[in-house]
């Protein structure tokens, strides 16, 4: 049978069991055509009455496991390598093909509010695993600067990042699901029991005892019912300027606009960028904000080398992900607000501390566990960008470093609640600090 | 008859009257001290006619210290110098400080300064400001038991180093209430002969014309300069006249954003409240400054009123602010209360600027507390 018989015969296969399930793929692999995974998306969309129906269908379970972590940025890998380490079985599926999220594809790459200064000096609020994973990357060559005692707020390289993540994933043995976009959240009531996403593979089912949502817009607790806020807040693309040493400074330096933020690599510069405010959930919204954004970037970096001294910086890229700072935030047990923050406030439900911030002062900012929690919904804790903060905490929550604690604590959370065969807001909170105090986190 | 005894006693019992003047200073001090400053202001620099008549006066309007005021201006009006040797708290301070006798002048070689200020004050209400208001003997002793600090203190402990110096020379001869009682005996006093009651009628004529040209002149060599100032602030110029600096709103605010201006631009604006955002700022929900004035300094208003009044406007120094050069911050939008900072996106040089809106913006200053790099001020607006 060649192959073209072979894909006749195929097609009448395909014909005689309708449009249902296609019970095989071929695949040609070399000169050879051998059997494949099936792709499965349960058939097409059909057309009903003029009106485009998914038809009611079941979903294969691609896993189940014990917690599963819905993205791969900074809060869900350290969320991840915390619930792994409870001994818990951890999976993790991420949308692209790195970790990392807004830190290496979004190329922010300065990792904020990690000390906080205090009359007994400076003192280090980001430790745990978030901290190990800054101390792996002073080990790589150009791999990240200012992460040194006495030195505060570390840059580090997004490919380095995204290397070191994955290394120590793996190590973990959790389970990684690279380039699945989470879709919807599989509830049975009022508890959350795990996740579809969609991929190249189709649409796939993974179940868990508890679900972590990292996926920074909220997603997954969106998709789950569970009580939210929406925001809208500026939009930027960040890009990275090379050649920035072979610069020189002519005429008055002190003038002349900011050609970037350092890096680990001495001659490129990452360039942030505010944007307009928009909807960050809008698919328009976003699509323009790239397309506008990267023209934007490209033309600022035309006037950059007309300048005297500039002509040899070059773009030596655009981030793969857009600048999203602000999309949902929990509306959880507990909502972090600025005047508490401000002050200093201490919570004997604590599970992260912050460092200090432009706008909250040089106090450590403790978060406790009810940011993480939803109000109703079992089965779900949240960590990073989307925790429980008002509209001005919510710029201090989505920083990287506050990001690194709430993913530490929301993963240790998670493989406690699995160990004690409980939900999430029934942890024994005492428990949970010592469990991170334990894999070296900061309570105060 | 002592010195001492302010006035002839005509026969009455000395010691009933003591009693009384105890139980009045006995009264006010607690009342000052604990009294919410919205009563207050009924309370204490209200009992004074003469804040009464040149508050209703200056700010052409009936003020509450005037109905306050009203009945005790008619019992001064029938008993000469009544506040004096029944009520006043100040008085029997002075008083007793004067018993020291340390100095004694012959009072009766000094001329009546007190009336002189009361129409030089009356005079200068007219055209706006009234010179001598802040001399009022309720307001010095309401400013200075309830005194914030040592300032605001300044005036009382004057008046009272001044009396021990020269026993009794206050109250009789420059205290412009006392001085208001003489004039209010002196309409009464028809048994005067005809040419005293010309002359008296000459002079309060005279002190009316040289007050009001006075007050007219003073604002014009005063700085141009304009500190921020409560909300309900009458004008600039009136405000710092018609101001007791009994200290009230700065009691009331619960901020704590109003204070006793003691580097003003101009010696006129001494310790008059204005408004500093070291820590605070002027919140949505209250107004109990614009409850607090008993002189009309500041006008009652309501919440809504209140909000809407600009006591500045804010002002964004752009190049300093983190949004130039790329660093996260949104703390002044944020915070606004009235939404009055916009971040306006320019497609072209795709930046954000942020701009005020002056429609929105009152100066309440919750942007220049939050500013990380302290780049917000609020401007005194300009009110013709």
């Amino acid at each position: 049978m060649n192959r073209r018989e072979f894909m006749r015969a195929l097609g009448a296969g395909t014909i005689t069991l309708g449009t249902g399930r296609v019970w095989a793929d071929a695949v040609y692999r070399g000169s050879k055509i051998i059997q494949a995974e099936p792709i499965d998306r349960g058939g097409p969309v059909v057309i009903e009455n003029g009106k485009i129906i998914q038809p009611r269908r079941e979903i294969p379970l691609m896993c189940d496991t014990d917690v599963l972590v819905v993205g791969g940025g900074c809060a869900g890998v350290i969320a991840a390598l915390s619930a792994a380490r409870t001994g818990a079985s951890v999976t993790l599926v991420e949308r692209y093909g790195c970790f990392g999220g807004l830190w290496t594809a979004g190329q922010v790459l300065i990792v904020l509010a990690t000390h906080a200064k205090q009359k007994t000096g400076l003192t280090k609020c980001i430790r745990g695993i978030g901290d190990e994973l800054l101390e792996r990357l002073t080990q790589i060559k150009y791999g990240i600067v200012n992460q040194a005692p006495g030195k505060r707020d570390p840059t580090s390289d997004p490919e380095a990042t995204k290397y070191i993540m994955a290394k120590m994933l793996r190590e973990a043995k959790v389970n990684i699901l690279l380039h699945g976009w989470a879709t919807n959240a599989i509830m049975d009531g009022n508890t959350a029991k795990g996740v579809i996403f969609e991929s190249k593979s189709g649409c796939h089912a993974v179940t868990a005892k508890v679900v972590v949502d990292a996926t920074g817009d909220g997603d997954i607790y969106g998709a789950a019912g569970a009580a939210h806020v929406r925001h809208i807040h500026r939009i930027g693309l960040v890009h990275r300027r090379g050649n920035v040493d072979r610069i020189r400074q002519e005429g008055n330096p002190g003038k002349s606009r900011r050609v970037g933020a350092v890096t680990p690599i001495p001659s490129v510069k990452w360039v942030n960028m505010q944007g307009p405010a928009g909807d960050c959930l809008d698919i328009k919204t976003l699509t323009q904000c790239d397309l506008d954004g990267r023209e934007a970037i490209w033309r600022n970096l035309k006037t950059l080398q007309e300048k005297p001294g500039h002509e040899q910086v070059f773009l030596v890229d655009t981030a793969s992900q857009l600048g999203v700072r602000a999309s949902r935030t929990l509306t959880g047990l507990h909502e972090l607000k600025l005047e508490d923050a401000k002050v200093g406030k201490t919570y004997p439900d604590v599970v992260a501390i912050g460092g200090g911030y432009a706008f909250i002062g040089e106090v450590p900012c403790q978060i406790p566990y009810g940011c993480l929690v939803p109000r109703k919904v079992d089965g779900l804790l949240t960590a990073g960008r989307c925790v429980a903060a008002d509209n001005m905490m919510l710029n201090y929550t989505r920083l990287i470093g506050p990001c690194l604690v709430t993913g530490h604590a929301a993963g240790a959370a998670a493989g406690l609640a699995v160990d004690s065969k409980c939900q999430p807001r029934n942890v024994d909170v005492r428990k949970l600090q010592d469990l991170l105090t334990q894999q070296g986190a900061y309570l105060g | 008859m002592a010195d001492s005894d302010i006035v002839e006693t005509n026969g009455k019992s000395w010691n009933g009257r003591f009693i009384v003047r105890v139980t009045a200073l006995a009264l006010t001090v607690p009342a000052i001290l604990f009294l919410p400053v919205i009563w207050l202001r009924f309370a204490v620099p209200t009992c004074s006619p003469f804040i009464g008549i040149v508050s209703a006066i200056a700010s052409r309007s009936f003020t509450i210290t005037t109905a306050c005021s009203l009945p005790i201006l008619v019992v001064m009006f029938l008993r000469r110098r009544w506040f004096c040797r029944w009520l006043c708290p100040l008085g029997l301070v002075v008083e007793t400080c004067g018993r020291t006798k340390l100095t004694r002048l012959p009072h009766a070689r000094i001329p009546p300064i007190g009336q002189w200020l009361a129409l030089a004050t009356v005079g200068g209400a007219v055209v706006g400001w009234p010179l001598f208001l802040w001399l009022d003997p309720l307001a010095i002793f309401v400013g200075g038991v309830a005194a914030a600090s040592i300032v605001c203190a300044v005036p009382l402990i004057l008046v009272i180093v001044f009396s021990l110096i020269f026993p009794s020379l206050w109250c009789l001869k420059l205290c412009p209430l006392g001085g208001t009682q003489e004039l209010l005996s002196q309409l009464r006093g028809s048994a005067a002969p005809r040419t005293t009651r010309i002359a008296e009628g000459r002079r309060a004529f005279l002190g009316l014309v040289a007050g009001g040209a006075v007050a007219g002149l003073v604002p014009r060599i005063l700085s141009k300069k304009t500190p921020l100032r409560p909300p309900g602030a009458l004008a600039e110029g009136r405000f710092k006249g018609l101001c007791v600096r009994c200290g009230n709103c700065v009691r009331s605010c619960p901020s704590g954003i109003i204070r006793h201006d003691t580097s003003p631009p101009d010696l006129a604006g001494i310790l008059a409240p204005k408004i500093d955002y070291a820590g605070n700022y002027c919140r949505e929900d209250c107004y109990a400054c614009t409850q607090s004035c008993p002189s009309g300094a500041i006008r009652a208003m309501t919440l809504e009123q209140k909000n809407r009044h600009k006591i500045g406007l804010a002002r964004i120094c752009m190049p300093d602010c983190y949004l130039a050069t790329d660093r996260e911050c949104s703390a002044c939008v944020i915070s606004c209360p009235y939404e009055a900072i916009i971040e306006e996106f320019d497609r072209e040089s795709y930046t954000i600027v942020l701009r005020v809106d002056p429609e929105r913006c009152n100066g309440c200053g919750s942007c220049v507390i939050v500013c990380p790099p302290k780049v917000i001020t609020v401007d005194p607006v300009m009110v013709s």
